[in-house]
């Protein structure tokens, strides 16, 4: 009997063991991936921020101040430039979309309905447009616009959706000075 | 089961629970690293801004090369970004290109060096450039 009860209990001792190391392993799995995704986030969408920073150093360029800024909204940025003074002005649109119920950050060019840049995915916060004169004072007039912060929240859905189920965010806030403006 | 084979359940259920420790630990290190490499971008965004405001300002005659010094050294400022406060020190060096020159009333080049301090959700003051070494950026008197 004694020998039967210390079976049953090495039993469910070794159990329990084992079932902890696959948990263990599984989290470790887990939390390794969402690193690594983490990791890859920040790189991709910090790459995303170069390309769309070189973009906002066009704004004006080769226009009349007046004619630089064209939309400044929370969510839409328009502004205007050429490539040569007095050459034909190309118009950008640096907007947030909802495709397929899900926000993404696209920038179209002279009227094209196929993106320059984009789409990329961002999450539920979006991205968001504030303006600043050269005084420092939010929401000018768009003529008076000198420089935009600009944040945005890029999101990347996690490899294994059963076990640690989170979104992979990363935010990041620029400010952007318009020098074509300040000439 | 004998006391021997006891100790020796005991003993590997020990080892393997180091491992175990030591994968956990490394991992959290790694993710740790990672976070704070992201609190580090946002405060280089953060001297970014200031340089470009500065060049801007500069470029528009808004603000006047030999005026930088007053409005910008011993400047400090506070910038919230994703919830962490970012603490700013600027402090300016006249200088010339063999180095500090703080003699010269007019100087032709200013050395413009930003420190930032913030306290991410860990709880460990992370510096973004420090006092002794801070990211620095040269601007010249345009019109010297």
């Amino acid at each position: 009997m004694i020998t039967l009860l210390e079976s049953i209990a090495a039993t469910i001792i070794g159990g329990i063991f084992i079932l902890t190391m696959i948990t263990s392993i599984i989290n470790i799995q887990a939390v390794g991936v969402n690193t690594n995704q983490q990791i890859l986030l920040v790189e991709i969408s910090e790459d995303v921020v170069s390309v769309i920073e070189s973009y906002l150093s066009l704004v004006g360029a080769g226009v009349a101040d007046s004619a630089a800024i064209i939309s400044t909204q929370d969510t839409l940025f328009s502004y205007s430039y050429a490539d040569s003074v007095g050459g034909s002005p190309h118009v950008v649109n640096m907007t947030q979309e909802n495709i397929s119920g899900a926000k993404q950050l696209s920038v179209y060019a002279d009227g094209n309905v196929t993106p320059i840049l984009g789409p990329f995915e961002l999450s539920d916060f979006g991205i968001q447009f504030t303006y600043y004169d050269v005084n420092n004072n939010p929401n000018p007039a768009d003529s008076l616009v000198r420089y935009v912060k600009m944040i945005m929240e890029f999101q990347y859905d996690t490899f294994r959706e059963d076990i640690d189920k989170r979104f992979i965010r990363h935010r990041i806030q620029i400010w952007k000075y318009f020098k074509n403006l300040y000439i | 089961m004998t006391t021997g084979q006891i100790f020796l359940i005991l003993l590997a259920m020990i080892l393997f629970s180091t491992i175990y420790l030591t994968a956990y630990n490394n991992l959290f290190d790694q993710a740790d690293l990672a976070y704070k490499g992201m609190y580090i971008l946002n405060g280089q965004k953060i001297t970014d801004k200031y340089f470009q405001e500065i060049e801007s300002n500069l470029l528009g005659e808004i603000v006047l090369f030999d005026s930088l010094q007053a409005i910008y050294n011993g400047l400090s400022d506070t910038l919230t970004v994703s919830d962490i406060d970012y603490h700013i020190n600027i402090s300016t060096t006249p200088c010339t290109k063999t180095g500090a020159d703080t003699t010269t009333v007019t100087p032709e080049f200013l050395r413009i060096d930003i420190s930032i301090w913030a306290i991410p959700p860990d709880g460990d003051t992370l510096w973004i450039g420090m006092p002794q070494f801070p990211i620095s950026k040269v601007f010249v008197d345009l019109y010297y």
